[in-house]
């Protein structure tokens, strides 16, 4: 196997060589056509600091792009005091998409500070194929251990293990980033939940997330994906899953703020060898089943803190307040605003912006002298995965009452914002109508029924329910009706059965029809009709011969039955059959043969002697006769079922 | 002189036979309660005449579930509930109402109205579901009944009858008449089952019409629905019902929030 394993690999190598020159060729190919489209003049430089903003301990990183051009050296980093500068090396990208080719060479630099504060990296230039190109000023903000970045990793002082590995060898960790302020009960709180995973670790299984404790609803975007990016740091790249969340307290109280989840990962033992260059990409590590080491399930949990809640405050709650915390905005409209008194006006009100939508109800306008209105309808048009943050909109159909009416009121609506600590109170500006013509006459002159059915443009905007007599209504019934049974008679088993019984019956006609048609074909049964036929009439002149006391005329008709009786060759006369041949077609059972013998036998010597007999005699050789042909049945019965 | 064998089981099958059609062609069962539940539809009727709709609503409620539902009472149901500011209880008895009656012109045109009243479009349905609702389920399935026997019935006399020529149009007219037997059970049966298919659908009613993503009071709240629009229930569990709008959203609804059409 071996042998043949490398004879084979002996025949492919210069094939494999050869395809990869050719290949190598294309590719050198297709760079020169890009050296070619990249004319000078094109070539552009970006800089950037990721993150922006890290904590003393941590690092960033410096990502030069030079877009237009396949090579190019890295810019000079001029020194900063406090900011260490160190190169990671290169990385260039071509990308031909519908034949227009697009280069560019990316440098990156490890930012590593030694002390907190802004640091201001000044604009980069290079000299790029003879033209001078340059990058914006950039800073990178350092603050202190203690302090919580705005974005950015922290795997050695914000995360730890569960399991109790030193945070620093972690190679998973767990990081919850919330505000830092007091909460509120029923507030919507976005949060976020970071898992930092190092190179190298390959993760296939990630629990969801879990608070500590019943203080906090979760709740979860519907389609459940971590954002994912990555991070170096320390030269070491690490893939950071983000999962956006929401969580709500439920009570006041100072509660553990703790959020909790398992991973099933593959770590790679620490003495594997590195080969350098390309093959070091995490990308392989995961391609190829992470770096060999065992899986493990690791426990995770984010870094013990508390959050307090609080409930909203009772002093200067507003009266229109209905329980949403947040920061909202509110604006309404009406649709038409040129009506009659009468018409319905739809009124909606809109409240965009974030916070506790599903606590969030929009004052609706009540009836009154000047207004009569119906229930709202509201629905939530949510701009993010948690919703949290998005528009509701009601809409309620309102309708004038009088000429008196200018405009749609005001609507007042407040909320509680947790970033302020205060109520904030919204009002949407008043929407002027213009009342036109005379009121509409009451409803209902025609027959209530026909308004009904022919009823199709009144109230286009009315929404909700209405008892109003705008909506005329086929009058009620006025009789109470049968009741009717709602469950389906299909449901019924006699129902079911009902139709079993024609198919049984179609079923047993095919048979019986079969069954004639079959013996209608079938001589050996037109023969045994025949033969019953004859012994019929012969029984029938027997028992004649009897009545009359006719002792010959009924032997022979007994010898005539026994003879119909017995006969099987279809070509002979049953008549002719000789007392010997009638013993020889009963001589396997004893005493039908003697029977015969003894009927036949005396009918053959009445024929020659003309003995007479008496009636009573005569009774009972009919008897005799009859049991014989019985027993002749019977026997030629048993035969044909066995034959069958 | 003897009896003709089998005298006796023909009578007995045949009585059994006459005594089962009785009962299933009955057109009005007996009822002890007639005059109570007489009575209390037209004091139902009185409350909607003088205004007090809800009383109206909870009378015409009782007696819809008390076993009493008749076609007009559900109607009529449905008038006092969208009186009663109740657009979903009164499409949802509407709907009911059609389900025994549904080729009534004053059940159509109210419910048209309350879908107009309660901004709903009309469901869509296709010629084939227009099709089916023309009658009953019920109605349906006798259809198919009939085809069943008048199928079977003429197929059997069919293969009776001799295949001599002097019958050859008698079995050709009876393999027509088997044939039409059984293109009525096709028909009838598609239609019975879709007909009874509408029950599983429900509609929104008044209470809390908000969809969750999971069958839980504090599960977020991923859509809300209009009340009186028609849902397909697909399950229920522990007090909420999953449901399919025609829109396609899906989720879990209380369980009073929602009626099933039945």
């Amino acid at each position: 196997m071996s042998a043949r394993t490398t004879a084979l690999d002996a025949r492919r190598l210069p094939i494999v060589r050869t395809a990869t020159v050719l290949a190598t060729a294309l590719l050198a190919a297709l760079l020169e056509g890009t050296a070619a489209h990249a004319a000078p003049g094109n070539a552009r430089m970006h800089a950037e600091v990721r993150p922006s903003e890290i904590q003393i301990g941590q690092s960033a990183r410096l990502v030069v792009t030079i877009s237009g051009v396949q090579n190019a050296p890295p810019p000079r980093i001029p020194a900063i005091d406090g900011l260490r500068v160190q190169g990671l090396g290169q990385t260039t990208s071509v990308q031909i998409v519908n034949g227009t080719v697009t280069a560019e060479v990316t440098h990156n630099f490890l930012l590593e500070p030694e002390r907190t504060g802004t640091f201001a990296i000044p604009a980069l230039s290079a000299q790029i194929e003879g033209e001078r190109v340059s990058t914006s000023p950039l800073s990178l903000r350092v603050v202190d251990a203690n302090a919580v970045p705005r974005n950015g990793i922290a795997p050695r002082s914000g995360a730890r293990a569960a399991d109790g590995d030193a945070p620093q060898e972690a190679p998973i960790a767990l990081r919850l980033t919330a505000p830092q302020r007091d909460l509120y009960v029923g507030e919507a709180v976005p949060v976020e939940l970071t898992l930092v995973i190092r190179e190298g670790v390959r993760v296939t299984e990630v629990t969801a997330p879990t608070f500590d404790g019943t203080a906090f609803t979760v709740s979860r975007p519907q389609d459940g994906q971590p954002r994912q990016t990555t991070e170096v740091i320390d030269g070491v790249r690490w893939v950071v899953a983000t999962f956006p969340l929401a969580i709500t307290p439920v009570s006041a109280g100072t509660y553990p703020l703790v959020a909790k989840m398992e991973v099933s990962a593959y770590v790679p033992s620490s003495g594997r060898r590195r080969f350098g260059g390309v093959m070091d990409d995490p990308l392989f590590d995961s391609f190829f089943g992470g770096g060999g080491g065992a899986q493990r399930k690791v426990p995770l949990a984010t870094e013990a803190r508390s959050a307090r809640v609080l409930s909203l405050p009772e002093q200067g709650r507003p009266a229109s307040f209905t329980g949403a915390i947040g920061q909202f905005a509110a604006e309404a409209s009406a649709t038409p605003t040129r009506v009659v008194v009468g018409d319905p006006v739809t009124l909606t009100v809109k409240i965009s912006g974030k916070g506790n939508f599903d606590r969030l109800s929009i004052p609706v306008m009540e009836s009154g002298a000047d207004w009569k209105t119906y229930p709202a309808n509201s629905r939530f048009e949510p701009t993010d995965a948690l919703g949290t943050s998005g528009r509701k909109i009601a809409e309620q159909a309102v309708v004038p009452q009088n000429a008196k009416v200018a405009a749609v009121p005001a609507r007042p609506f407040s909320f509680f914002d947790p970033d302020q600590r205060r109520y904030v109170e919204l009002s949407t500006q008043p929407i002027a109508l213009t009342i036109e013509g005379a009121p509409r006459g009451p409803a209902g002159s025609a027959p209530a029924a026909a308004t009904a059915r022919d009823a199709t443009a009144a109230g286009d905007g009315a929404r909700g329910d209405a008892a109003d007599e705008q909506w005329e209504l086929a009058p009620n019934q006025i009789a109470p009706g049968v009741p009717v049974d709602t469950a389906p008679v299909v449901t019924r088993p006699w129902f079911l059965w009902l139709q079993l019984l024609p198919l049984l019956l179609l079923a047993t006609g095919t048979w019986w029809a079969r069954r004639r048609d079959r013996l209608e074909a079938d001589p050996q049964h037109h023969r045994r009709i025949a033969a019953r036929r004859r012994v019929d009439e012969a029984t029938a002149a027997m028992q004649r011969a009897a009545a009359a006391g006719d002792t010959t005329g009924f032997f022979a008709a007994a010898r005539r039955a026994v003879q119909a009786r017995l006969a099987r060759d279809p070509d002979r006369e049953a008549e002719s059959l000789t007392l010997s041949e009638l013993e020889a077609l009963v001589a396997e059972r004893t005493e039908l043969r003697d029977e015969v013998r003894a009927i036949v036998g005396r009918a053959d010597a009445i024929a020659y002697s003309a003995e007479r007999m008496a009636g009573a005699d005569l009774k009972g050789w009919q008897q005799r006769v009859t049991g014989l042909l019985a027993a002749l049945d019977s026997t030629a019965g048993r035969n044909e079922r066995r034959k069958a | 002189m003897r009896r003709p064998v089998g005298h006796g089981a023909t009578t007995r099958l045949a009585t059994g036979f006459a005594l089962a059609a009785l009962v299933l062609v009955a057109p009005e069962r007996v009822r002890a309660d007639e005059p109570a539940r007489e009575q209390s539809f037209e004091s139902a009727n009185a409350a909607f005449a003088e205004g007090r709709f809800d009383d109206a609503r909870a009378t015409f409620a009782r007696l819809a579930d008390g076993g009493a539902a008749s076609p007009a009472v559900l109607y009529n149901l449905g008038n006092a509930a969208f009186r009663a500011g109740k657009p979903g209880e009164a499409i949802l008895a509407y709907e009911r109402a059609l389900l025994a009656a549904p080729r009534d012109q004053d059940v159509h045109a109210n419910l048209r109205q309350v879908r107009k009243a309660a901004g709903l479009d009309e469901p869509e349905r296709g010629p084939w579901t227009r099709l089916a609702q023309t009658v009953t389920t019920d109605a349906w399935a006798w259809l198919a009944s009939i085809g069943v026997w008048l199928g079977c019935l003429a197929l059997l006399a069919r293969r009776v009858v001799t295949a001599e020529p002097a019958a050859r149009s008698l079995r050709s007219a009876l393999a027509a008449a088997g044939a039409t037997g059984f293109a009525i059970v096709l028909v009838a049966a598609a239609a019975c089952a879709t007909r009874l298919g509408e029950r599983d659908r429900g509609v929104v009613l008044d209470g809390d019409p908000k969809l969750r993503v999971a069958p839980y009071a504090s599960a977020s709240v991923s859509s809300e629905l209009l009340p009186g629009e028609i849902v397909r229930i697909e399950r229920t569990h522990e007090g909420f019902t999953l449901v399919r709008s025609p829109g396609g959203r899906s989720g879990w609804i209380a369980d009073g929030a929602v009626g099933r059409v039945r």
